[in-house]
Protein backbone atom coordinates (compact mmCIF):
# COMPACT_ATOMS: atom_id res chain seq x y z
CA UNK A 1 0.00 0.00 0.00
CA UNK A 2 2.97 2.45 0.84
CA UNK A 3 4.60 1.81 -1.94
CA UNK A 4 1.79 2.39 -4.27
CA UNK A 5 1.04 6.02 -2.37
CA UNK A 6 4.54 6.54 -3.76
CA UNK A 7 4.59 5.39 -6.89
CA UNK A 8 1.30 7.44 -7.54
CA UNK A 9 3.09 10.92 -5.50
CA UNK A 10 5.95 10.36 -7.67
CA UNK A 11 3.71 10.20 -10.81
CA UNK A 12 1.83 13.25 -9.12
CA UNK A 13 4.90 14.83 -8.94
CA UNK A 14 6.37 14.46 -12.47
CA UNK A 15 3.37 15.68 -13.02
CA UNK A 16 2.69 18.59 -11.35
CA UNK A 17 6.56 19.88 -12.65
CA UNK A 18 5.07 19.80 -16.32
CA UNK A 19 1.81 21.71 -15.01
CA UNK A 20 1.41 25.19 -16.37
CA UNK A 21 0.48 25.23 -20.10
CA UNK A 22 -2.67 26.91 -21.78
CA UNK A 23 -3.25 29.05 -18.22
CA UNK A 24 -5.53 31.25 -17.48
CA UNK A 25 -3.84 34.77 -17.30
CA UNK A 26 -3.39 37.46 -14.64
CA UNK A 27 -5.08 41.24 -15.36
CA UNK A 28 -1.66 42.94 -15.60
CA UNK A 29 0.98 40.41 -15.53
CA UNK A 30 0.14 38.50 -18.76
CA UNK A 31 1.71 35.69 -16.84
CA UNK A 32 -0.44 32.86 -15.92
CA UNK A 33 -2.34 32.68 -12.83
CA UNK A 34 -1.49 30.07 -11.03
CA UNK A 35 -3.05 27.73 -7.67
CA UNK A 36 -1.15 26.30 -5.16
CA UNK A 37 -2.60 22.93 -3.70
CA UNK A 38 -1.05 22.56 -0.01
CA UNK A 39 -1.86 19.15 1.46
CA UNK A 40 -1.42 17.67 4.67
CA UNK A 41 0.42 14.61 3.65
CA UNK A 42 0.60 12.12 0.33
CA UNK A 43 1.92 8.89 1.94
CA UNK A 44 -1.63 8.20 2.52
CA UNK A 45 -3.88 7.69 -0.72
CA UNK A 46 -6.73 9.01 0.32
CA UNK A 47 -4.98 12.70 0.31
CA UNK A 48 -3.12 11.48 -3.04
CA UNK A 49 -6.46 11.07 -4.24
CA UNK A 50 -7.37 14.75 -2.82
CA UNK A 51 -4.66 16.38 -4.56
CA UNK A 52 -5.02 14.65 -7.58
CA UNK A 53 -8.77 15.78 -7.93
CA UNK A 54 -8.19 19.25 -6.90
CA UNK A 55 -4.83 19.54 -9.49
CA UNK A 56 -7.55 17.42 -12.37
CA UNK A 57 -10.05 20.38 -12.36
CA UNK A 58 -7.58 23.47 -11.63
CA UNK A 59 -6.12 22.29 -14.69
CA UNK A 60 -9.30 21.81 -16.40
CA UNK A 61 -10.31 25.76 -15.23
CA UNK A 62 -7.15 26.72 -16.98
CA UNK A 63 -5.02 27.76 -14.30
CA UNK A 64 -1.71 26.49 -13.21
CA UNK A 65 -1.34 24.56 -10.44
CA UNK A 66 1.36 23.28 -7.84
CA UNK A 67 1.14 20.39 -4.99
CA UNK A 68 2.50 20.70 -1.91
CA UNK A 69 2.97 18.01 0.46
CA UNK A 70 2.97 19.06 3.93
CA UNK A 71 3.95 15.37 5.57
CA UNK A 72 2.00 16.51 8.51
CA UNK A 73 3.94 19.07 9.96
CA UNK A 74 2.64 22.33 10.87
CA UNK A 75 6.39 23.86 10.47
CA UNK A 76 6.69 22.43 7.00
CA UNK A 77 2.89 23.54 6.14
CA UNK A 78 4.12 27.23 7.13
CA UNK A 79 7.03 27.22 4.84
CA UNK A 80 4.81 26.42 2.02
CA UNK A 81 2.54 29.21 2.87
CA UNK A 82 5.52 31.71 3.07
CA UNK A 83 7.07 30.39 -0.06
CA UNK A 84 3.16 30.19 -2.01
CA UNK A 85 2.28 33.79 -1.09
CA UNK A 86 6.15 35.16 -1.92
CA UNK A 87 5.37 33.56 -5.59
CA UNK A 88 2.75 35.22 -6.18
CA UNK A 89 0.07 32.19 -6.59
CA UNK A 90 -3.88 33.38 -6.58
CA UNK A 91 -5.17 30.67 -4.63
CA UNK A 92 -4.69 27.88 -2.21
CA UNK A 93 -6.60 24.79 -2.00
CA UNK A 94 -5.62 23.78 1.31
CA UNK A 95 -5.89 20.48 3.58
CA UNK A 96 -4.97 21.89 6.77
CA UNK A 97 -2.43 19.70 9.12
CA UNK A 98 -3.58 20.72 11.93
CA UNK A 99 -7.13 22.92 13.20
CA UNK A 100 -5.54 24.99 15.47
CA UNK A 101 -1.79 25.24 14.50
CA UNK A 102 -3.26 25.72 10.78
CA UNK A 103 -5.26 28.75 11.37
CA UNK A 104 -2.18 31.22 11.76
CA UNK A 105 -0.60 29.95 7.83
CA UNK A 106 -4.89 31.38 6.51
CA UNK A 107 -4.58 34.28 7.84
CA UNK A 108 -1.09 34.75 6.77
CA UNK A 109 -2.52 34.36 3.47
CA UNK A 110 -5.41 36.47 3.73
CA UNK A 111 -3.50 39.30 4.92
CA UNK A 112 -1.12 39.00 1.50
CA UNK A 113 -4.94 38.86 -0.41
CA UNK A 114 -4.83 35.02 -1.61
CA UNK A 115 -8.00 33.54 -0.96
CA UNK A 116 -8.01 30.23 1.24
CA UNK A 117 -10.57 27.04 0.44
CA UNK A 118 -10.25 24.59 2.90
CA UNK A 119 -10.80 20.99 1.65
CA UNK A 120 -12.30 18.10 4.47
CA UNK A 121 -10.28 18.74 7.41
CA UNK A 122 -11.42 22.26 9.22
CA UNK A 123 -9.64 25.43 11.17
CA UNK A 124 -10.79 26.69 14.03
CA UNK A 125 -11.46 30.12 12.94
CA UNK A 126 -14.52 31.25 11.13
CA UNK A 127 -12.71 34.43 9.82
CA UNK A 128 -9.87 33.29 8.60
CA UNK A 129 -10.43 30.41 5.31
CA UNK A 130 -12.59 32.01 2.31
CA UNK A 131 -14.75 28.50 2.60
CA UNK A 132 -14.20 25.52 4.29
CA UNK A 133 -15.58 22.21 2.32
CA UNK A 134 -15.72 19.65 5.18
CA UNK A 135 -16.99 16.00 4.96
CA UNK A 136 -19.68 15.79 7.32
CA UNK A 137 -17.48 12.95 9.82
CA UNK A 138 -19.99 13.81 12.72
CA UNK A 139 -23.08 12.95 10.10
CA UNK A 140 -21.20 10.16 8.75
CA UNK A 141 -20.33 8.45 12.04
CA UNK A 142 -24.03 8.51 13.15
CA UNK A 143 -24.96 6.60 10.23
CA UNK A 144 -21.95 3.49 10.68
CA UNK A 145 -23.30 3.96 14.56
CA UNK A 146 -26.34 2.93 13.28
CA UNK A 147 -25.02 -0.50 11.80
CA UNK A 148 -22.59 -1.15 14.30
CA UNK A 149 -25.99 -1.25 17.21
CA UNK A 150 -27.96 -3.12 14.69
CA UNK A 151 -25.26 -5.97 14.06
CA UNK A 152 -24.45 -6.19 17.26
CA UNK A 153 -27.83 -6.80 18.30
CA UNK A 154 -27.64 -3.99 20.70
CA UNK A 155 -25.50 -5.60 23.03
CA UNK A 156 -21.56 -6.68 23.58
CA UNK A 157 -17.87 -5.72 24.04
CA UNK A 158 -16.43 -3.76 21.66
CA UNK A 159 -13.12 -1.24 21.22
CA UNK A 160 -12.72 1.86 19.11
CA UNK A 161 -9.38 3.17 17.74
CA UNK A 162 -8.91 6.35 17.48
CA UNK A 163 -7.09 8.63 14.59
CA UNK A 164 -4.64 11.51 15.17
CA UNK A 165 -5.27 13.33 18.60
CA UNK A 166 -4.83 15.98 17.29
CA UNK A 167 -7.46 16.20 14.28
CA UNK A 168 -10.73 17.12 14.58
CA UNK A 169 -12.20 14.22 12.18
CA UNK A 170 -10.89 12.03 15.05
CA UNK A 171 -13.15 13.94 17.66
CA UNK A 172 -15.78 14.30 15.01
CA UNK A 173 -15.90 10.53 14.32
CA UNK A 174 -15.16 9.53 17.43
CA UNK A 175 -18.49 11.88 19.16
CA UNK A 176 -21.16 10.70 16.28
CA UNK A 177 -19.89 7.71 16.61
CA UNK A 178 -20.78 7.46 20.37
CA UNK A 179 -23.86 9.52 20.36
CA UNK A 180 -25.71 6.55 18.68
CA UNK A 181 -23.86 3.77 20.52
CA UNK A 182 -24.26 5.15 23.93
CA UNK A 183 -27.96 5.01 24.21
CA UNK A 184 -27.08 1.17 24.38
CA UNK A 185 -25.98 0.03 28.00
CA UNK A 186 -25.49 -3.13 27.05
CA UNK A 187 -22.61 -2.33 24.36
CA UNK A 188 -19.36 -2.14 26.87
CA UNK A 189 -16.50 -0.08 25.06
CA UNK A 190 -13.47 -2.04 27.19
CA UNK A 191 -10.61 -0.58 25.43
CA UNK A 192 -9.94 2.75 23.33
CA UNK A 193 -6.73 3.54 21.97
CA UNK A 194 -5.05 5.61 18.92
CA UNK A 195 -3.25 4.27 16.31
CA UNK A 196 -2.79 7.73 14.39
CA UNK A 197 -5.11 6.53 11.23
CA UNK A 198 -1.64 4.13 10.34
CA UNK A 199 -2.68 0.98 9.39
CA UNK A 200 0.64 -0.74 10.70
CA UNK A 201 -0.18 1.00 14.47
CA UNK A 202 -3.56 -0.63 14.36
CA UNK A 203 -2.61 -3.82 13.62
CA UNK A 204 -0.07 -3.67 16.15
CA UNK A 205 -2.80 -1.60 19.06
CA UNK A 206 -5.39 -3.92 18.30
CA UNK A 207 -3.35 -6.96 18.71
CA UNK A 208 -2.14 -5.82 22.46
CA UNK A 209 -6.02 -5.12 23.20
CA UNK A 210 -7.44 -8.53 21.83
CA UNK A 211 -4.59 -10.00 24.73
CA UNK A 212 -6.32 -7.84 27.25
CA UNK A 213 -9.90 -8.08 26.00
CA UNK A 214 -10.17 -11.69 23.98
CA UNK A 215 -13.75 -11.47 23.93
CA UNK A 216 -14.93 -8.26 22.08
CA UNK A 217 -17.28 -9.02 19.29
CA UNK A 218 -16.68 -5.47 17.38
CA UNK A 219 -13.93 -2.75 16.89
CA UNK A 220 -14.72 0.72 15.39
CA UNK A 221 -12.00 2.33 13.79
CA UNK A 222 -11.58 5.97 12.75
CA UNK A 223 -10.52 5.42 9.53
CA UNK A 224 -10.14 2.52 6.98
CA UNK A 225 -6.80 2.21 7.01
CA UNK A 226 -7.03 1.30 10.36
CA UNK A 227 -9.59 -0.84 9.62
CA UNK A 228 -7.36 -2.80 7.37
CA UNK A 229 -4.65 -3.14 10.21
CA UNK A 230 -7.45 -4.23 12.36
CA UNK A 231 -8.16 -7.08 10.15
CA UNK A 232 -5.13 -8.00 9.60
CA UNK A 233 -4.81 -8.58 13.64
CA UNK A 234 -8.22 -9.90 13.70
CA UNK A 235 -7.08 -12.84 11.43
CA UNK A 236 -4.05 -13.33 13.26
CA UNK A 237 -5.14 -14.27 16.55
CA UNK A 238 -7.54 -16.46 14.35
CA UNK A 239 -11.12 -14.66 15.14
CA UNK A 240 -12.05 -13.49 11.61
CA UNK A 241 -15.38 -13.77 11.12
CA UNK A 242 -15.46 -13.53 14.92
CA UNK A 243 -15.00 -10.20 15.63
CA UNK A 244 -16.77 -7.06 13.54
CA UNK A 245 -14.87 -4.53 12.09
CA UNK A 246 -16.42 -0.63 10.94
CA UNK A 247 -13.89 2.12 9.56
CA UNK A 248 -14.47 5.64 8.03
CA UNK A 249 -13.23 7.13 4.25
CA UNK A 250 -14.27 4.73 1.55
CA UNK A 251 -10.56 3.56 0.53
CA UNK A 252 -10.29 1.03 -2.36
CA UNK A 253 -9.26 -2.44 -0.22
CA UNK A 254 -11.93 -1.85 2.17
CA UNK A 255 -14.48 -1.30 -0.30
CA UNK A 256 -13.54 -4.89 -1.82
CA UNK A 257 -13.52 -6.19 2.04
CA UNK A 258 -16.66 -5.31 2.57
CA UNK A 259 -17.86 -6.60 -0.71
CA UNK A 260 -16.43 -9.67 0.61
CA UNK A 261 -17.61 -9.76 3.82
CA UNK A 262 -14.49 -8.83 6.03
CA UNK A 263 -15.43 -5.65 6.93
CA UNK A 264 -19.01 -4.37 8.15
CA UNK A 265 -19.65 -1.05 7.27
CA UNK A 266 -17.76 2.17 6.54
CA UNK A 267 -18.62 6.08 5.76
CA UNK A 268 -17.92 6.88 2.41
CA UNK A 269 -16.08 10.30 2.08
CA UNK A 270 -15.94 11.89 -1.50
CA UNK A 271 -12.60 14.08 -1.65
CA UNK A 272 -13.65 14.37 -5.64
CA UNK A 273 -16.44 16.45 -4.90
CA UNK A 274 -14.74 18.12 -1.99
CA UNK A 275 -11.40 18.91 -4.44
CA UNK A 276 -14.13 19.86 -7.35
CA UNK A 277 -15.89 22.50 -5.17
CA UNK A 278 -12.69 24.45 -3.90
CA UNK A 279 -11.37 24.36 -7.45
CA UNK A 280 -14.47 25.65 -8.65
CA UNK A 281 -14.55 28.53 -5.86
CA UNK A 282 -11.07 29.31 -6.38
CA UNK A 283 -12.17 30.01 -10.14
CA UNK A 284 -15.04 31.95 -9.06
CA UNK A 285 -13.17 34.16 -6.80
CA UNK A 286 -10.40 34.82 -9.16
CA UNK A 287 -13.60 36.05 -11.56
CA UNK A 288 -14.87 38.44 -8.73
CA UNK A 289 -17.05 36.30 -6.88
CA UNK A 290 -16.90 37.06 -2.89
CA UNK A 291 -20.16 35.74 -1.53
CA UNK A 292 -18.96 32.35 -0.60
CA UNK A 293 -20.21 30.32 2.41
CA UNK A 294 -17.98 29.84 5.62
CA UNK A 295 -18.49 26.01 5.84
CA UNK A 296 -20.24 23.82 3.69
CA UNK A 297 -20.51 20.30 4.70
CA UNK A 298 -20.28 17.18 2.48
CA UNK A 299 -22.44 14.21 3.34
CA UNK A 300 -20.84 11.12 4.03
CA UNK A 301 -22.42 7.87 3.07
CA UNK A 302 -22.70 4.47 4.67
CA UNK A 303 -21.73 1.67 2.73
CA UNK A 304 -22.29 -2.12 3.51
CA UNK A 305 -22.51 -5.79 1.95
CA UNK A 306 -25.88 -4.24 0.71
CA UNK A 307 -25.26 -1.40 -1.16
CA UNK A 308 -21.82 -1.73 -1.91
CA UNK A 309 -22.07 -2.49 -5.22
CA UNK A 310 -22.66 1.27 -6.08
CA UNK A 311 -19.40 2.76 -5.08
CA UNK A 312 -16.14 3.24 -6.29
CA UNK A 313 -13.22 3.64 -3.78
CA UNK A 314 -13.08 7.20 -2.73
CA UNK A 315 -16.82 8.05 -3.77
CA UNK A 316 -15.19 8.25 -7.19
CA UNK A 317 -17.76 8.53 -10.03
CA UNK A 318 -17.27 6.28 -12.52
CA UNK A 319 -16.03 7.24 -15.66
CA UNK A 320 -18.71 8.22 -18.41
CA UNK B 1 -3.22 63.71 55.56
CA UNK B 2 -2.25 60.23 55.55
CA UNK B 3 -4.98 58.51 57.02
CA UNK B 4 -7.28 60.06 53.93
CA UNK B 5 -5.07 59.28 51.34
CA UNK B 6 -5.14 55.81 52.55
CA UNK B 7 -8.94 56.10 53.24
CA UNK B 8 -9.42 57.59 49.66
CA UNK B 9 -7.10 54.56 48.08
CA UNK B 10 -8.90 51.94 50.11
CA UNK B 11 -12.16 53.09 48.33
CA UNK B 12 -11.06 53.68 45.21
CA UNK B 13 -9.54 50.05 45.22
CA UNK B 14 -13.12 49.29 46.36
CA UNK B 15 -14.65 50.56 43.53
CA UNK B 16 -12.61 49.00 40.97
CA UNK B 17 -12.76 45.69 41.87
CA UNK B 18 -16.57 45.61 42.96
CA UNK B 19 -16.50 46.99 39.34
CA UNK B 20 -14.03 44.23 37.98
CA UNK B 21 -15.66 41.06 38.74
CA UNK B 22 -19.54 40.03 38.78
CA UNK B 23 -21.47 36.60 38.78
CA UNK B 24 -24.09 35.74 36.56
CA UNK B 25 -25.73 32.70 36.34
CA UNK B 26 -24.80 30.45 33.43
CA UNK B 27 -28.63 30.23 32.37
CA UNK B 28 -28.61 34.14 31.91
CA UNK B 29 -25.56 33.82 30.38
CA UNK B 30 -26.95 31.15 27.72
CA UNK B 31 -30.26 33.21 27.27
CA UNK B 32 -28.32 35.69 27.00
CA UNK B 33 -26.60 34.40 23.61
CA UNK B 34 -23.56 34.44 25.42
CA UNK B 35 -23.37 30.54 25.29
CA UNK B 36 -24.63 28.29 22.58
CA UNK B 37 -27.31 25.94 23.87
CA UNK B 38 -28.21 23.31 21.61
CA UNK B 39 -30.85 22.25 23.47
CA UNK B 40 -32.36 26.02 24.22
CA UNK B 41 -32.21 26.24 20.41
CA UNK B 42 -33.99 22.85 19.64
CA UNK B 43 -36.75 23.43 22.17
CA UNK B 44 -37.12 26.77 21.08
CA UNK B 45 -37.23 25.94 17.40
CA UNK B 46 -39.54 22.55 18.32
CA UNK B 47 -42.40 24.60 20.10
CA UNK B 48 -42.50 27.91 18.11
CA UNK B 49 -41.26 27.20 14.71
CA UNK B 50 -41.71 23.28 13.99
CA UNK B 51 -45.59 23.51 14.00
CA UNK B 52 -45.74 25.92 10.72
CA UNK B 53 -43.48 24.25 8.91
CA UNK B 54 -44.83 20.85 9.46
CA UNK B 55 -48.45 21.73 8.70
CA UNK B 56 -46.87 22.76 4.91
CA UNK B 57 -44.80 18.98 4.95
CA UNK B 58 -45.41 17.31 1.85
CA UNK B 59 -48.33 14.52 1.17
CA UNK B 60 -45.95 11.22 1.65
CA UNK B 61 -48.43 9.49 -1.07
CA UNK B 62 -48.11 12.38 -3.47
CA UNK B 63 -44.45 12.57 -2.74
CA UNK B 64 -43.21 8.84 -3.87
CA UNK B 65 -45.07 8.66 -6.87
CA UNK B 66 -43.48 11.72 -8.13
CA UNK B 67 -40.26 10.47 -7.07
CA UNK B 68 -40.46 7.46 -9.23
CA UNK B 69 -41.95 9.23 -12.03
CA UNK B 70 -39.84 12.48 -12.44
CA UNK B 71 -37.10 12.20 -9.71
CA UNK B 72 -34.81 14.85 -10.48
CA UNK B 73 -37.80 17.64 -9.92
CA UNK B 74 -39.02 15.95 -6.82
CA UNK B 75 -35.45 16.49 -5.56
CA UNK B 76 -34.87 19.90 -6.97
CA UNK B 77 -38.31 21.01 -5.80
CA UNK B 78 -38.85 19.60 -2.09
CA UNK B 79 -35.44 18.03 -1.18
CA UNK B 80 -33.44 19.43 1.09
CA UNK B 81 -29.52 19.63 3.07
CA UNK B 82 -27.54 22.00 4.61
CA UNK B 83 -24.99 20.43 2.51
CA UNK B 84 -23.50 19.36 -0.49
CA UNK B 85 -23.82 15.38 -1.58
CA UNK B 86 -26.51 12.76 -2.46
CA UNK B 87 -28.06 12.65 0.80
CA UNK B 88 -31.27 14.78 1.09
CA UNK B 89 -34.21 15.49 3.38
CA UNK B 90 -37.53 15.76 3.05
CA UNK B 91 -40.55 17.27 5.62
CA UNK B 92 -43.38 14.64 5.01
CA UNK B 93 -47.19 13.99 6.33
CA UNK B 94 -49.82 11.65 5.70
CA UNK B 95 -52.17 8.73 7.41
CA UNK B 96 -51.66 5.08 7.59
CA UNK B 97 -52.88 1.68 8.79
CA UNK B 98 -50.07 -0.19 11.34
CA UNK B 99 -49.54 -3.30 9.35
CA UNK B 100 -47.10 -4.39 12.00
CA UNK B 101 -45.70 -3.27 15.46
CA UNK B 102 -42.36 -4.49 15.66
CA UNK B 103 -38.96 -3.42 18.34
CA UNK B 104 -37.49 -1.26 15.95
CA UNK B 105 -39.68 -0.01 13.51
CA UNK B 106 -44.11 0.32 13.11
CA UNK B 107 -44.66 -0.70 9.68
CA UNK B 108 -47.30 0.99 7.91
CA UNK B 109 -49.62 1.45 4.76
CA UNK B 110 -50.42 4.73 3.56
CA UNK B 111 -53.47 5.75 2.44
CA UNK B 112 -54.62 5.81 0.01
CA UNK B 113 -52.43 3.96 -2.02
CA UNK B 114 -51.37 1.41 0.29
CA UNK B 115 -47.25 1.95 0.45
CA UNK B 116 -45.50 0.23 2.74
CA UNK B 117 -43.44 2.51 4.98
CA UNK B 118 -42.05 2.48 8.28
CA UNK B 119 -42.00 5.16 11.42
CA UNK B 120 -38.86 5.09 13.25
CA UNK B 121 -39.62 4.19 16.65
CA UNK B 122 -35.58 2.92 18.05
CA UNK B 123 -32.99 4.76 15.76
CA UNK B 124 -34.09 8.69 16.11
CA UNK B 125 -30.67 9.43 14.36
CA UNK B 126 -28.91 11.35 11.68
CA UNK B 127 -30.39 14.84 10.58
CA UNK B 128 -33.58 14.79 8.94
CA UNK B 129 -35.87 16.25 10.95
CA UNK B 130 -33.22 19.09 11.56
CA UNK B 131 -32.37 19.41 7.67
CA UNK B 132 -36.03 18.24 6.37
CA UNK B 133 -37.67 21.07 8.54
CA UNK B 134 -34.61 23.64 8.18
CA UNK B 135 -33.86 24.18 11.76
CA UNK B 136 -30.32 25.56 11.03
CA UNK B 137 -29.19 28.50 8.82
CA UNK B 138 -25.80 27.21 8.41
CA UNK B 139 -24.14 30.82 8.15
CA UNK B 140 -25.53 31.76 11.44
CA UNK B 141 -23.47 28.83 12.70
CA UNK B 142 -19.33 29.16 13.27
CA UNK B 143 -19.25 25.93 15.33
CA UNK B 144 -19.53 22.12 13.49
CA UNK B 145 -20.64 21.26 16.84
CA UNK B 146 -23.36 23.66 17.73
CA UNK B 147 -25.20 22.37 14.06
CA UNK B 148 -24.18 18.15 14.80
CA UNK B 149 -25.82 19.44 18.57
CA UNK B 150 -29.25 20.58 17.58
CA UNK B 151 -29.62 17.13 15.54
CA UNK B 152 -29.15 15.41 18.64
CA UNK B 153 -31.20 17.48 21.03
CA UNK B 154 -34.45 17.26 18.23
CA UNK B 155 -34.10 13.94 18.38
CA UNK B 156 -33.53 13.45 21.83
CA UNK B 157 -37.34 15.30 22.17
CA UNK B 158 -38.46 12.82 19.26
CA UNK B 159 -37.50 10.17 21.57
CA UNK B 160 -38.58 10.95 24.88
CA UNK B 161 -42.07 13.12 24.17
CA UNK B 162 -43.58 11.87 20.73
CA UNK B 163 -42.40 8.20 20.63
CA UNK B 164 -43.36 7.15 24.39
CA UNK B 165 -47.33 7.82 24.03
CA UNK B 166 -47.22 6.04 20.88
CA UNK B 167 -45.56 3.22 21.54
CA UNK B 168 -47.82 2.51 24.31
CA UNK B 169 -51.28 2.73 22.38
CA UNK B 170 -50.26 1.80 19.12
CA UNK B 171 -51.14 -1.58 18.13
CA UNK B 172 -51.97 -3.86 14.25
CA UNK B 173 -55.05 -2.22 12.56
CA UNK B 174 -54.71 0.98 14.41
CA UNK B 175 -54.96 4.69 12.12
CA UNK B 176 -52.28 6.74 12.49
CA UNK B 177 -51.57 10.07 11.27
CA UNK B 178 -47.63 11.25 11.13
CA UNK B 179 -45.54 14.04 10.39
CA UNK B 180 -42.07 13.65 10.29
CA UNK B 181 -38.66 13.69 8.03
CA UNK B 182 -37.68 11.01 5.08
CA UNK B 183 -33.90 10.58 3.91
CA UNK B 184 -33.15 9.98 0.54
CA UNK B 185 -29.80 9.47 -1.73
CA UNK B 186 -30.42 11.25 -4.57
CA UNK B 187 -27.92 8.76 -6.21
CA UNK B 188 -28.81 5.58 -5.17
CA UNK B 189 -32.52 6.74 -4.68
CA UNK B 190 -34.48 3.63 -2.65
CA UNK B 191 -38.14 3.79 -1.98
CA UNK B 192 -38.79 0.24 -0.63
CA UNK B 193 -37.02 0.86 2.41
CA UNK B 194 -38.83 4.45 3.15
CA UNK B 195 -38.37 5.87 7.37
CA UNK B 196 -39.97 8.40 8.58
CA UNK B 197 -38.45 10.06 11.16
CA UNK B 198 -41.50 11.42 13.09
CA UNK B 199 -42.18 14.95 14.96
CA UNK B 200 -45.95 14.37 15.05
CA UNK B 201 -47.69 10.86 15.61
CA UNK B 202 -51.44 10.93 16.63
CA UNK B 203 -53.39 7.50 16.39
CA UNK B 204 -56.74 7.73 15.27
CA UNK B 205 -60.04 6.57 17.46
Amino acid sequence: MKTTARKITACLIALFLLAGSGCQTGPDTGEPQKIAIIVSTLNNPWFVFLAEQAADKVRELGYAYRIFDSQNNTALESDHFENVIAAGFSAILFNPTDADGSVINVRNARTAGIPVFCMDREINAADAATAQILSDSYSGSVAVARTFVESLNKTGKYAELLGLVGDNNTWSRSKGFHSVVDQYPGLKMVAQQSADFDRNKAMEVLESILQAHPDIEAVFCGNDAMAMGAYQAVVAAGKAGKIQLFGFDGAADVVDAIAAGKIVATGMQFPQLMAHTAAVFAGEYLNGRRDFPQKIPVSVELVKKSNVMNYLAYGAEPEP
Amino acid sequence: MKPVRYLLGCVLTALVLYHSVYFRKLDEVVKDGALFSASAYARDFWENTLPARASGALELSALLPLLETDKDSAFGAYARSLGIGNIRYFPVKGEGVIAAVEEDYTRLRILPNGRPVTIATEYIVGNAVRDGFQAVNLQDFASSTDINDISAELNRIIREEVLPPFRQKAGKGDTVSFTGAIELNRAYMDLQTIEVLPVQLTLKP
